[in-house]
């Protein structure tokens, strides 16, 4: 497409204008852009700490979270059972295994009897008034 | 020092090519050089660039700085301005210089990215090209100029461009100013080539309306 007719002095005043470049270079400019894609590429000290912190925080939480989840699960040690039952005499002992026996004993009387709970307090008051008496 | 039609094109590389490019600027005859020789540069120093080599890139900028600056300065009236948007344009350039494809032009591919700044920086300040205005690159332009007449001339046709639309403006300026074809600008502005040549010719059209005094 013809735009342009070189016989018109204002046609060749615009082409003139249009292809004129007004600036020139600047000193520095190209030092400038260098610059400008020096720092693009090497990431800033602050940058590289941010980076870490980044990564630092989660992790963080993460270790914080697996020691509190391993000090509520752990299970007692069997040790420490076996110490309690140590720490019982034998006399202790056997008075358990009598009462055991007993209580073994009013569990068959309560099937056997069909004795209730209010009928046993009962009986049990009359025997002592009776060995009081 | 060999010119470039002596390096055997397979064995063109970045230093030969600059060396060569050197010569032919320097020479008491400045030898025209050919556009394609000149895109083959541009290529062999992205090429370079990707390799990781920051002199490629610094004689790409030392070669545009000049084209780019002022491709701007017609819109924004502002050298500082203009000078921003280059070096934005150029560290753009930087990063992406991996998704460089020698397929199309650099050229092309340089003035997609310049463009698109242009446009996002009309995004950011939402306000017309004309409002920011440079009194000491006015004054710089001022100096430039021969006469009063020639000053007057030039102000109008600012004003003039300043008043055309974006896609207009940055037509027109790639063909007349950056000597882009029409191909070129079709591929920078994702238009047809007839679209391009269109808004080429409504805005000389509507800058001959404009500047019919000067006549």
């Amino acid at each position: 497409m013809k735009t342009t007719d070189p016989r018109d002095p204002l046609d060749q005043k615009i082409d003139a204008l249009l292809a004129n470049r007004p600036l020139p270079n600047s000193d520095n400019f190209t030092q400038r852009v260098l610059a400008a894609t020096q720092a693009e590429t090497t990431p800033s000290t602050t940058t590289q700490h941010k980076h870490w912190l980044r990564y630092a925080m989660p992790l963080a939480a993460a270790i914080l979270v697996a020691f509190t989840l391993t000090f509520t699960v752990v299970k007692p040690k069997p040790a420490q059972q076996f110490d309690v039952l140590s720490s019982v005499s034998v006399a202790e002992v056997q008075e358990i295994l009598l009462i055991e026996d007993g209580l073994g004993e009013l569990a068959k009387l309560e099937e056997t009897l069909g004795l209730t709970s209010d009928n046993l307090a009962l009986a049990l008051e009359s025997l002592y008034s009776d060995l009081k008496s | 020092m060999n010119t470039l039609r002596e390096i055997p094109r397979r064995s063109r590389g970045f230093s030969a090519l600059k060396d060569a490019y050197t010569l032919m600027q320097n020479s008491a005859q400045p030898t025209p050089i050919e556009p394609e020789l000149i895109e083959e540069i541009d290529s062999v120093c992205m090429r370079t660039l990707c390799k990781g080599d920051r002199s490629a890139f610094a004689n790409i900028v030392e070669r545009w700085q000049n084209r780019l600056i002022n491709f701007f300065y017609r819109t924004t009236r502002n050298r500082s301005d203009a000078e921003d948007l280059a070096q934005e344009t150029f560290v753009e350039l930087y990063r992406s210089a991996t998704h460089y494809k020698e397929r199309g032009s650099f050229k092309a591919f340089l003035f997609t990215i310049a463009r698109r700044k242009m446009i996002d920086s009309y995004r950011k300040r939402t306000r017309r090209p004309l409002d920011y205005l440079d009194p000491s690159s006015f004054t710089l332009e001022q100096a430039h100029n021969q006469s009063d007449h020639s000053s007057e001339i030039e102000e109008a046709f600012q004003i003039a461009l300043a008043r055309l639309p974006e896609k207009h403006r940055s037509a027109i300026l790639m063909r007349q100013q950056q000597e882009l074809s029409y191909g070129e600008i079709a591929d920078c502005m994702q238009a047809s080539l007839s679209t391009v040549k269109s808004w080429i010719h409504r805005a000389r059209t509507q800058l001959r309306e404009d500047l019919k005094d000067f006549h």
